[in-house]
């Protein structure tokens, strides 16, 4: 049993001496503090009078009921609008799976995006400073030849991406 | 076995005013409690209810029977008594206390004068806390309590969601249980 289910028999006029819901008062502390906040609310509701009306022996006052047409509006309405919560309630679960479909590839994209990046940048590490470099300056004279745009920013640049590590930015 | 609900509920829009009679003892007990307890008045409480029922026998075309009836019904009641209680505005007249004859005539109680005043302050202190707190949290704690609704029915005779629903009731019996408290201590 959950708490959300524990709040559920807690609050239920003839379910508050369920053993199921003991036991787990037992083991969780939170639910047991709730229901010592509450439990002075709980015993007033349940020794409130539930009397069977019908035993009671009342009667409708003398002025009414008369069913005005404002009721059956409200009658009306009241079925529309359970019919829309039932269509609202339907495409939310709908647009839940979605979010959480999207969600998934998204991390999934960034993933794979990062391990191609972390690899990228070990094998062509000069490409992220924005030429066609394709080696470390340092270590290759070659690719000293091959830059082609030779500003201190270019060089600079390169030396970032193969020393600095990735995490620093 | 019983027929549900739903089954009564077509046959009642078939013209089947029997089914609809069964409909109508399944909930009016239940119905008249909540009423009773939000607008403090018996006789007010029995005409709201009554209405609610001839509403929904009125509006029954227009219910979908594929849908649960007594959501709709208790969404037509409260929706009454919320009416009916702006009308009045004042809770109740005499403070939500049973008069003393319901007291006299509810059914197995067999209390003594003592038991049955004691009783009578109890259901007074609790009308006026429910009163006291703000509407939709003791309007969810009668549906809850008094009307023995699942948090599904309540959510929607509410038109909040399930955990919306769950959290007027916490919250209003954190609030009784405050209130209760102060009071039996300043009336004992």
């Amino acid at each position: 049993m959950n708490c959300d289910r524990a709040f559920d028999l807690m609050t239920s006029a003839d379910r508050q001496d369920d053993p199921e819901l003991l036991r787990h008062l037992e083991h969780c502390p939170r639910c047991r503090e709730m229901q010592e906040t509450l439990s002075p609310a709980l015993e007033w509701l349940s020794v409130g009078p539930q009397p069977e009306w019908s035993d009671l022996g009342l009667a409708p006052s003398e002025t009414g009921p008369l069913l005005s047409a404002q009721a059956v509006r409200i009658a009306e309405a009241a079925a529309r609008d359970l019919a829309a919560r039932r269509a609202l309630s339907l495409p939310a679960v709908y647009r839940r799976a979605i979010s959480i479909a999207v969600v998934l590839m998204c991390g999934i994209a960034l993933g794979m995006a990062g391990l191609d990046g972390n690899r990228g940048s070990s094998e062509r590490p000069a490409d992220l400073a924005g030429g066609s470099l394709s080696a470390c300056l340092w270590t290759s004279e070659n690719g000293r030849a091959q830059l082609p745009n030779s500003s201190a920013q270019a060089v600079v640049a390169s030396c970032v991406v193969c020393h600095v590590p990735p995490t620093v930015k | 076995m019983p027929d549900s609900d739903e089954i009564l509920m077509r046959l009642a829009q078939e013209g089947r005013t029997d089914a609809f009679e069964e409909l109508v003892r399944r909930y009016r007990g239940a119905l008249l409690r909540v009423a009773w307890s939000k607008l403090g008045d018996a006789a007010a409480a029995e005409d709201v209810v009554q209405e609610a029922l001839l509403a929904a026998y009125a509006a029954r075309h227009t219910f979908n029977p594929q849908f649960a009836f007594r959501t709709w019904l208790w969404t037509i009641a409260l929706r009454l008594c919320q009416r009916q209680w702006k009308r009045v505005k004042s809770p109740s007249q005499n403070g939500g206390m049973i008069e003393p004859a319901q007291v006299d005539s509810l059914p197995g109680l067999a209390e003594t004068g003592l038991d049955q005043l004691l009783r009578s302050e109890r259901v007074d202190v609790l009308h006026r806390a429910l009163n006291a707190l703000p509407e939709p949290q003791a309007d969810a704690l009668r549906l809850r309590f008094f009307g023995g609704l699942p948090y599904e029915d309540i959510a929607a005779a509410m038109q909040s969601s399930v955990s919306g629903a769950k959290q007027r009731v916490k919250l209003g019996l954190e609030r009784l249980a405050v209130q209760l408290r102060q009071w039996s201590g300043t009336e004992s």
